[in-house]
């Protein structure tokens, strides 16, 4: 994956409504996952970290299991 | 008739005898002395053991020549603190604590007569003939040869002709014992004066292995540590237990902490259900795979290279995988060009050398020759001019430095190529909207996932 690329995914996430970026994290989960997967949850969770702060992503981390 | 004139009684410092030894230290430096008066305690010691008083007089006069001369050319003030020669020198010489000291020397040890154990101290009176010693008590619940459990005798060089300083201290005490008729009870204002914890280390040390009986100490007999920890009855520690218990359910109680008591089984059955839970959370995350990408991909299915077959591939981009290839290709490439030019460059020192020791050894064989012709060696410089033509020389090297130098110049050039390459493929991975990172990207093999920490 190509920086282009992986800025294009951030740009998608942060379009995405708060709720739905946590319900999205939510059903990934925090298992292993193939690299489009784990790179989709990096932008997912980046968002919210910049939307929410770092306390909140500590949470929902803490949640899922990562 | 006229009286013969009495011999006027001379110092130490005024016999011409004495002066004579100082005299001879003029030029000695003062870190040799410790040395020269160990020297002379030893020749002293020697003397008493042979019963030569000629050279029992000479020891001393030597050693406290030494003094005199440490102490700026006088005796007087000698001794007057820790620093003064008298002192320095005396520590010098002074034997280990706990060994017999030679006559010589001051020192402290241990003497058992006929069970009677007996701490020596020995002081240091520059050699002197009389030796005021320390007879004191080791077992103060013993009787002793005096009830204050101490004793000061003195032990005379000349009387104890032949025998070594431990051998004197021993017959010192059999007459002390024999004069006394018997020994005496330490009286107990002595004993808590002279209390066993007022032994030196050594001393310790040296009773640690023998019972006061003189035996060698086994198992179960060497003296108790202090700092030991005492032995508990069964109800000291039980009772230790239940407030040790106490103390840690109150405090798991302030912090909300449940204790439960689990047996084997409890912990087997644990053991047994954490995992087949993980194994199971394993297997469902599995299942869920399928179902997770397609979620990602109502959300990111509107990238251009959000699609089955590129996402599959997103870590195996052929691009990206060439550039590493030629970076690491360059690489090596590099290495190999500079350790080739550094085995050269090592093989011509080794030749340059060769053939300075060879313009050595020339010039050597024409000093030799020289002198055999005209009986004296010929001038260096001539050797030289004869041996290896100057200008010559000069040319040889000329032409080193100038074939390094055009080494150098293609190692430059080879240098500056592969950095244009560089440059140009950098620029077509731009052209094509390609990363230019040398370093492992998301999906590539190699790349570490970079997640926002949690700490």
């Amino acid at each position: 994956m190509t920086t282009a690329q992986q800025s294009a995914m951030q740009a998608v996430a942060n379009q995405l409504p708060t709720s739905r970026l946590i319900e999205a994290v939510r059903f990934v989960g925090g298992a292993v996952l193939p690299p489009s997967e784990n790179m989709a949850r990096a932008a997912l969770l980046t968002s919210y970290q910049e939307r929410e702060g770092d306390d909140a992503l500590d949470a929902l981390m803490d949640e899922i299991g990562l | 008739m006229a009286r013969k004139k009495p011999a006027a009684h001379l110092a130490r410092d005024e016999r011409p005898e004495f002066l004579a030894l100082v005299a001879e230290l003029a030029d000695v430096p003062a870190e040799q002395f410790p040395a020269l008066a160990k020297q002379a305690a030893e020749q002293y010691h020697d003397a008493v053991l042979a019963g030569h008083v000629d050279a029992l007089d000479r020891a001393e006069d030597a050693y406290t020549a030494l003094v005199y001369k440490l102490n700026g050319d006088s005796l007087r003030g000698c001794k007057a603190d820790a620093d003064s020669a008298g002192h320095v020198l005396a520590r010098a010489v002074a034997a280990q604590p706990g060994q017999v000291p030679g006559w010589g020397q001051a020192g402290e040890f241990l003497l058992e007569v006929d069970g009677l154990r007996v701490w020596v101290v020995v002081p240091h009176h520059m050699l002197g003939n009389h030796r005021f010693c320390d007879f004191r008590a080791v077992d103060l619940d013993k009787p002793f040869v005096s009830e204050t459990g101490y004793r000061s005798v003195t032990l005379t060089a000349t009387s104890s002709i032949g025998e070594t300083v431990d051998q004197a201290a021993r017959r010192e005490v059999l007459e002390l014992i024999q004069a006394a008729g018997k020994l005496k009870t330490i009286e107990g204002e002595y004993v808590d004066r002279r209390g066993a914890d007022k032994r030196p280390a050594w001393l310790v040390d040296a009773l640690a292995g023998v019972r006061a009986d003189g035996q060698l100490a086994m198992f179960g007999d060497a003296p108790k540590d202090p700092n030991a920890k005492a032995p508990l009855t069964n109800a000291q520690r039980q009772k230790a237990f239940r407030e040790r218990k106490r103390a840690e359910k109150e405090a798991a109680k302030e912090e909300g902490l449940v204790s439960l008591s689990l047996g084997r089984d409890d912990l087997s059955y644990m053991w047994w259900a954490m995992s087949v839970f993980l194994t199971a959370r394993r297997d469902l995350e599995h299942l869920k795979q399928p179902y997770v990408r397609e979620r990602l991909a109502k959300i990111f299915g509107g990238l251009p290279f959000w699609t089955p077959d590129a996402i599959e591939k997103l870590d195996q981009d052929q691009g990206i995988l060439n550039g590493e290839k030629r970076v690491e290709s360059e690489r090596k490439r590099g290495w190999e060009e500079y350790e080739k030019y550094r085995k050269i460059a090592a093989a011509q020192g080794k030749e340059l050398a060769e053939a300075r020791a060879e313009i050595e050894r020339l010039k050597n064989g024409l000093q030799a020759i020289a002198a055999e012709v005209s009986g004296t060696p010929a001038p260096i410089g001539a050797a030289v001019s004869a041996a290896v033509p100057k200008a010559d020389e000069v040319a040889t090297l000329r032409r080193q430095v100038a074939a390094l130098e055009r080494e150098n110049a293609l190692l430059e050039s080879e240098r500056n190529k592969a950095h244009m390459a560089i440059g140009t493929w950098e620029q077509r991975l731009r052209a094509a909207g390609q990363s230019t990172d040398y370093r492992a990207l998301p999906g590539e093999p190699g790349h570490v996932t970079v997640t926002p920490d949690k700490d």
